[in-house]
């Protein structure tokens, strides 16, 4: 059995570490500014806006985001300098753990090695799970801790009470580390002391230290979270319930009405925000998401496939029955977790979303590996089982690495910002050359890439960078020593030897082109051209 | 209770119905075409004729275009939209209560959506699920 563990291990590290760097193509800009933090970090105990060692978050581009894998980040620029495979090892490193952990869980649910194996092996070979753990993407951290927490839990409602204290200390770490995670974590919190409220009442005393110890620790984020506009920002940027449209369909219906006391009743805006709350919360289960296409945001889906194998629709379908038929013991555990899990993320309006329901693995692969086992028990042409499995299980895989190493850069090399690289590539040879250099922002935060490649010393950027703020919080870097960022100045060109990097048709006639950066599908991205006036 | 049954009854055949997607052979024999030669050309010829062959042919075409269309008359949104919020959830125990007695039964019951994929309208498939949701509703108001 452990040689199978180690081989499952295995199989989930080459499949999370196999050209890391390389695909996904590039780093989209959440990814780089995670890096650039990181490495500010480390050079000087500070964020890119100078604030010393933040606790509740990282201002970056004005999204306030969580410390959790920068501070992780840190010691691995440390070790491997700041490029792409530093930046995502923790999210493949952690990744290639929670396979563990899933065993670890399998193994305290169902007391079956083959079903622990099956559920960590299922979660090895997981698209779902393999995209996330490839990109730095705080909820892939986000889930190993919390997917630990859950563990030290079971551990500790099934051995040692002292297993609350780590249970409690990776919870408080998910939700320092993915702001989904601050949703999700009460929840599976009461789905926990439901199901194991026989073991909580037993150590009243432990639990109410260590929730009044996480209280503590935790209440510096909550205050950020709740009682600050940035804070608050995020998720009122995200949220349909700031959406007025409901309020608009309610007072129309009840117009219809002539606003009698019923119409009142019945067409009340609640219950629209309501509605569209289930809505949202049933796109989450929509069976195209899972098996057929995925996510709709490219960074979150290689689009062909889906989230989960066609296989898989058997496993779940027969292990959801089987738990019930055979009133597994943790059944309301698993699936309370897979059905409160969405429950957050469906306050947005882009639903469904892939990362942001991240935290619902393992549950299907748990079930799934439930499934798989009762139907291998039953099966009693075992050679012909062995076969079936084969044939689901090999071209699934083939066919999914293939679309991910073979498609997936080629198609989708845009939406990962591809292309600043090798710009930045092109202006830091010849940066000491021009007196100004002007970049354009028509793919959006062009100045996290240059301090990031050059790399800048990020003193001397927290010093001297031209950074304003809007009203919606977000920061600007307007300019950083000769880089400029922003739309070129269309009446007057500034005079003197000045470099152009801007999308494709916009350089100024009278410059000339040095060269022009393409994406993987061969589509210009960037030209770049001087022109001396 | 049985008031309630028929109350909740009217509301699942009074609720108005989505349209379901437009789905069937038809629509998945088009999209072969245009697929394969999407995918064949992103292979290109680097990549080995069997293996692209192997992963970008008809069947698997087929079967994927069957799959979406399939999820798309099982699609949970297009479920409430047509037999309302009780309906959608007297559907779900209408399944459950059918797979845990006559599991044999649940086989059929995943046919139902390929009556779309044939000429036949989808207001056929509407009928049935409203029907399941109404006899989902009255299962569970005998049990209770």
């Amino acid at each position: 059995m452990k040689r199978i563990l180690l081989l499952i291990f295995v199989l989930a590290l080459i499949l999370r570490f196999y050209k890391l760097g390389e695909n996904p193509p590039s780093l989209y800009w959440d990814e780089a500014s995670l890096g650039y933090n990181a490495y500010s970090l480390l050079k000087t105990a500070k964020d890119e806006h100078g604030v010393r060692l933040p606790i509740t978050n990282f201002a970056a581009f004005g999204d306030y985001k969580p410390p959790g894998y920068i501070y992780t980040v840190v010691p691995f620029i440390q070790i491997l300098g700041l490029n792409e495979f530093s930046v995502r090892l923790p999210s493949a490193f952690f990744g290639t753990l929670t396979v563990l952990v899933t065993f670890l869980i399998a193994n305290k649910i169902f007391p079956n090695k083959k079903i622990s194996l099956t559920a960590a092996f299922l979660l090895a070979i997981s698209p779902w799970h393999i995209q996330h753990s490839r990109a730095a993407f705080e909820a892939n951290l986000g889930l190993f801790f919390s997917t630990t927490a859950i563990y030290f839990f079971l551990k500790f409602a099934t051995e040692k009470a002292y297993n609350m204290f780590p249970s409690a200390a990776f919870f408080l770490a998910a939700m320092y580390t993915f702001t989904g995670q601050r949703l999700f974590v009460p929840l599976i919190l009461i789905v926990l002391i439901i199901q194991f409220h026989k073991q909580v009442l037993s150590n009243i005393k432990l639990v109410i230290i260590t929730a009044v110890i996480s209280a503590f620790l935790f209440w510096p984020l909550f205050k950020f979270a709740n009682f600050t506009i940035e804070g608050k920002q995020r998720f009122n940027e995200v949220t349909f319930f700031r959406d007025l449209k409901p309020i608009d369909d309610s007072i129309s219906y009840r117009e219809d009405d002539n606003f009698s006391i019923f119409s009142n009743l019945i067409h009340n805006r609640r219950l629209f925000y309501l509605y569209n709350y289930f809505i949202h919360y049933l796109d989450f289960f929509n069976p195209s998401f899972l098996f057929i296409n995925g996510d709709q945001n490219p960074r979150l889906s290689i689009q062909e496939l889906g989230h989960l194998y066609y296989f898989e629709i058997i496993l779940i379908i027969s292990g959801i029955y089987y738990l019930f038929r055979n009133k597994a013991n943790y059944r309301f555990l698993i699936i309370g977790w897979l059905l409160i899990s969405p429950l957050g993320p469906a306050v947005a309006r882009e639903t469904p979303h892939a990362l942001r329901v991240l935290h619902i693995l393992p549950t299907f692969q748990l079930i799934s590996a439930y499934g798989f086992y009762h139907i291998y028990n039953i099966f009693r042409a075992r050679k012909l089982f062995y076969i079936l499995s084969f044939f689901a299980l090999i071209p699934s895989i083939f066919y999914y690495l293939h679309l991910y190493y073979y498609h997936y850069p080629k198609d989708y090399s845009y939406e990962w910002q591809y292309g600043y690289k090798q710009a930045v590539e092109f202006v830091k040879n010849s940066y000491s050359d021009y007196d100004q250099i002007f970049v354009t922002k028509a793919y959006g935060r062009p100045y996290i890439y240059f301090v990031m490649y050059m790399p800048i010393d990020p003193r001397l950027f927290q010093q001297s960078a031209q950074i304003t703020r809007d009203n919606q919080f977000f920061y600007d870097v307007k300019s950083y020593d000769k880089l400029n960022f922003g739309d070129l100045p269309q009446e007057t060109l500034p005079k003197g030897k000045n470099l152009y990097v801007v999308t494709p048709g916009e350089i100024p006639k009278e410059a000339h082109v040095l060269t022009t950066v393409y994406n993987l599908a061969s589509q210009p991205v960037f030209e770049i051209g001087e022109l001396q006036r | 209770m049985r008031k309630a049954v028929l109350i909740f009854s009217i509301i699942i055949v009074l609720k108005q119905f989505s349209q379901p997607a437009n789905c069937n052979f038809e629509t998945v024999r088009q999209a072969i075409a245009p697929r394969i030669f999407a995918e064949q050309t992103t292979d290109g010829k680097t990549q080995s004729v069997v293996i692209t062959r192997f992963l970008h042919n008809k069947a698997g075409i087929i079967g994927s275009e069957v799959g979406k269309c399939y999820f798309s008359y099982i699609d949970p949104i297009f479920l409430v939209n047509t037999l309302s919020i009780f309906g959608f959830f007297s559907f779900l125990y209408f399944i459950y209560d059918l797979t845990l007695n006559r599991a044999q039964l649940t086989a059929v019951l995943v046919l139902f959506p390929f009556i779309a994929f044939y000429s036949f309208p989808s207001i056929i498939l509407i009928i049935i699920y409203k029907l399941f949701a109404i006899i989902g509703l009255t299962l569970f108001a005998l049990k209770k």
